[in-house]
């Protein structure tokens, strides 16, 4: 057989086996139904997991992303919104999808490593250049005439972080004083102007529409803020003491079934744990798990006294209960 | 709070007043300025009132007062974002209520759940003229038939039709549609049985008081099941059904025997393209059939426009065997002018005592109709170009129209004793000529004259000519 009858084969093998790849490599579409800060972080995520998916399988995988306040988003999965993944801001929202759709099992949190939230958040505030009103901590939100911004609790998952940061704050200052902690969270959201849908939505008002001497906010929504505002017109400022935000993430167990993307739905939310996973969620300012990154990105993240919602609450249920479901604090305090 | 939220608005512009015109308040003494932000303040101080938000006082000095100004003009502002978000976001998810000449409509945003009123009523006036007229002259109210349809998921439709016409209440339509596919529906319940063209045409689309002669063979409505659709846009559709089987003109709620009738039909509208008139685009043509095996029934009586009868079988006489009926049939609308044929026979086979043979009856009808106005005719209901409204000298639509028909019993159903020809009529032909006053798509007026002659159904030889003078008044909705 000739050279050049071996290089047509050759090409002819190749151009086959191009052409059987193109044929059999399937197209996989994904819905992740995240909440409000976390936009700019998937979609970072998105392209390098369907980079990874695509050299590991061979098949191309296309994630929509949709955003909302996480109460909001939940909802929406409730009422029929096909996620194959969710990513929100708290755990109680997954647990409502899995209670009152039956979308998902009821130990949907163990399935999946820490709580089955693969970076964790932390609630800052953000203030104008030069600290004008001399923020530095919780107690000062309270005082006459300083205009916080925060959005609802009863439709941002951040908000609820919010609240319970600030209440957890007070308990800690008063001797664990439920009538005082009820107290500060009503003087503080005396100086809320205007309630914001989502975190997003919180951060435009404060930003863009510049009402307000402080933002409380997610940490990482805090610094996308810095970085688009500009430092010369706003800066962080780190309480004393704050919560440990963990936003879990799950496979709808159902649609995913359903629409036949279990296995890349599941291999999409294993990625969040990954090094290269959690290598981006510390670029979004998202705080990793994984050891060696959060290491690596130390400098990146202040150091914060932070404590749970298990330890304060007893856990996102009670609170859920206790604080933001008809007639808790939150009806009671702001009305 | 709107109210309030309107005075703040107010309040920025004359804000802004106040930073445009800077370079002359530079020139203006401290005193002044503070004069007007006190009047600023004093007015804003009783809006603040309503809103439940409070600025500082005047003690703080004026650049924080300026601040807290703007700040409160800004909250303003985007609390009114905030509540246009919602609002836009609520009308997104929220259902409309519509209200149109097509009738009353509630739809879910997503159109997924629908429902829909409406309805008809026909008033009608019939005089008969002329000595020893059997028919009873009369009004009467011909058809009261409010309408519940809608759309329960999606492609799930249903269909409520109840007709309290002439002092009875009878369930007339009761079906739900399954429409997932347009080249296949399923319709179940009980639904018009697709055989008679003039039949399947609604009672408020009609040209003429009543249908003409072969309607009485064509079953009405039937119980069953039904396959049905288009192909080709529209140019081809057809209709499968299995039903209980109904006697000619027959309507009923339950079946009496274990014979069930076959219906097919197919019609065919060659030059139908969407959003394309042609001369030949009204043209259809199709045929119908219905098979079944009928035993022990009861036998339909036929009647005349007058609800008169005009044929029925004598006692003893059963179905006993197959019913065959077939229908060709076709209309062709062109412009205002229109006209509708069709032809019908129904065969069964019938026993009286030992003696059993098939009885055939066969029936024709041809129809035409002009709008003198302009209108384009069509099968379905038409909308005036300029409906009646004396204000501004709207006539209307006006249509002349007249038909011609014959309805012709087997000569062996009388030459085996199935029917009297002292009581029963071997022929019946009319014409019938009309005028139609349509004042808007939902109001109309209908006056006809028609002449049927019989050959026999007479003790002295043939029943006498009816004449009779028909008039409605219809809204549809």
């Amino acid at each position: 057989m000739s050279f050049i009858t071996n290089k047509i084969i050759a090409s002819l093998a190749l151009a086959f086996a191009l052409t059987a790849g193109m044929l059999y490599s399937a197209d996989i579409k994904l819905l992740n139904v995240s909440y409000d800060p976390t936009r700019e972080f998937y979609v970072e995520i998105n392209a390098a997991f369907a980079k990874a998916w695509k050299t590991k399988t061979g098949d191309n995988v296309t994630i929509s992303q949709s955003h909302d306040g996480s109460g909001k988003q939940a909802r929406s999965v409730i009422d029929g919104l096909q996620a194959d993944v969710v990513t929100l801001a708290l755990a109680y929202d997954i647990d409502a999808i899995s209670q009152r759709a039956g979308l998902l099992p009821a130990n949907w949190q163990t399935r999946l490593a820490n709580n089955s939230a693969p970076y964790t958040s932390t609630i800052v505030f953000l203030v104008r250049k030069g600290n004008p009103k001399k923020i530095k901590d919780w107690n000062d939100l309270v005082r006459p005439g300083i205009s916080v911004i925060t959005p609802n609790p009863k439709t941002s998952g951040g908000a609820r972080w919010n609240y319970l940061a600030a209440w957890g704050y007070a308990l800690q200052q008063n001797a664990n004083n439920e009538a005082r902690a009820i107290d500060f969270v009503r003087q503080l959201f005396k100086n809320v102007p205007v309630l914001d849908t989502g975190a997003r939505g919180a951060t435009t008002t404060f930003v863009q529409r510049g009402i307000g001497d402080v933002l409380i906010t997610w940490e990482n929504e805090a610094y996308l803020a810095l970085e688009t505002a500009g430092k010369d017109k706003v800066e962080i400022v780190v309480p004393s003491v704050s919560i440990l935000a963990e936003p879990p993430v799950a496979v709808v167990d159902k649609v995913a079934n359903k629409r036949g993307t279990s296995v890349v739905a599941k291999a999409y939310v294993d990625f969040l744990y990954t090094p290269e996973g959690q290598e981006i969620a510390a670029k979004h300012y998202f705080r990793p798990r994984l050891k060696a990154v959060s290491d690596k990105y130390a400098s990146r993240f202040a150091p914060i006294k932070m404590f749970t919602i298990d330890e304060v609450f007893g856990g996102w249920q009670k609170a859920q209960k206790k604080h933001f479901d008809d007639g808790g604090t939150f009806d009671q305090i702001y009305k | 709070m709107k109210t309030s939220l309107n005075y703040l608005t107010g309040f920025a512009l004359i804000l802004g007043s106040i930073s445009s015109s800077s370079p002359v308040s530079a020139q203006t003494p401290n005193s002044s300025l503070e004069a007007r932000l006190a009047a600023i303040e004093q007015r804003l101080g009783q809006i603040e009132k309503q809103v439940g938000i409070q600025t500082p006082g005047p003690d703080v000095d004026v650049a924080e007062r300026l601040e807290a100004l703007d700040q409160q003009l800004r909250i303003v502002g985007r609390q009114r974002e905030l509540d246009q978000d919602a609002a836009t976001a609520k009308a997104a998810t929220s259902a409309t209520v519509d209200a149109s000449r097509d009738g009353f409509t509630i739809r879910s945003s997503d159109n997924n759940f629908q429902l829909r009123l409406g309805g008809y009523i026909q008033a009608d006036g019939r005089f008969f003229l002329g000595p020893d007229q059997i028919d009873t002259s009369t009004f009467i109210l011909r058809r009261i038939r409010p309408i519940i349809q809608g759309t329960v998921y999606k492609n799930i439709d249903f269909r409520i039709m109840t007709d309290f016409g002439s002092g009875n209440v009878v369930v007339q339509e009761a079906y739900s549609d399954l429409r997932y596919w347009k080249k296949a529906s399923l319709r179940f319940g009980k639904f018009k049985s697709p055989f008679g063209l003039e039949r399947l045409q609604s009672a408020a689309d009609l040209t003429f008081v009543d249908r003409g002669l072969p309607t009485a063979l064509a079953p009405n409505r039937d119980e069953g099941v039904q396959l049905y659709g288009d192909l080709g846009a529209g140019t081809f559709s057809y209709s499968i059904a299995v039903t209980n089987g109904v006697v000619d003109g027959g309507i009923i709620d339950f079946d009496s025997n274990d014979g069930k009738d076959g219906v097919a039909r197919v019609f065919v509208q060659p030059f139908l393209k969407k959003g394309l008139q042609s001369r030949f685009s009204g043209l259809g043509f199709g045929v119908a059939a219905t098979q079944g095996r009928q035993s022990g029934t009861v036998l339909p009586t036929y009647k005349t426009i007058g609800q008169s009868t005009i044929f029925s079988y004598l006692t003893g006489v059963i179905a006993d065997g197959d019913r065959q009926r077939l229908g060709p049939q076709a209309y062709y609308y062109v412009g205002p002018f229109g006209v509708l044929a069709e032809y019908t026979t129904s065969a069964q086979e019938i026993r009286k005592a030992a003696v059993l043979e098939k009885i055939t009856h066969r029936a024709w009808q041809v129809a035409g109709s002009y709008f003198l106005t302009g209108e384009n005719k069509s099968y379905k209901s038409i909308s005036p170009l300029t409906p009646f409204e004396p204000a501004t000298h709207g006539k209307g639509a006006i249509e002349l129209a007249a038909r011609v028909g014959e309805l012709v019993f087997d000569q062996s159903a009388f030459d085996l004793g199935f029917a009297n020809p002292a009581t029963s009529v071997h022929v019946a032909r009319e014409w019938v000529a009309g005028a139609n006053w349509y004042l808007n798509r939902n109001v109309k007026f209908v006056f006809d004259y028609e002449q049927t002659r019989f050959t026999l159904g007479s003790a002295a030889g043939n029943r006498v000519t009816e004449h009779g003078l028909l008039s409605r008044m219809q809204v549809a909705f």
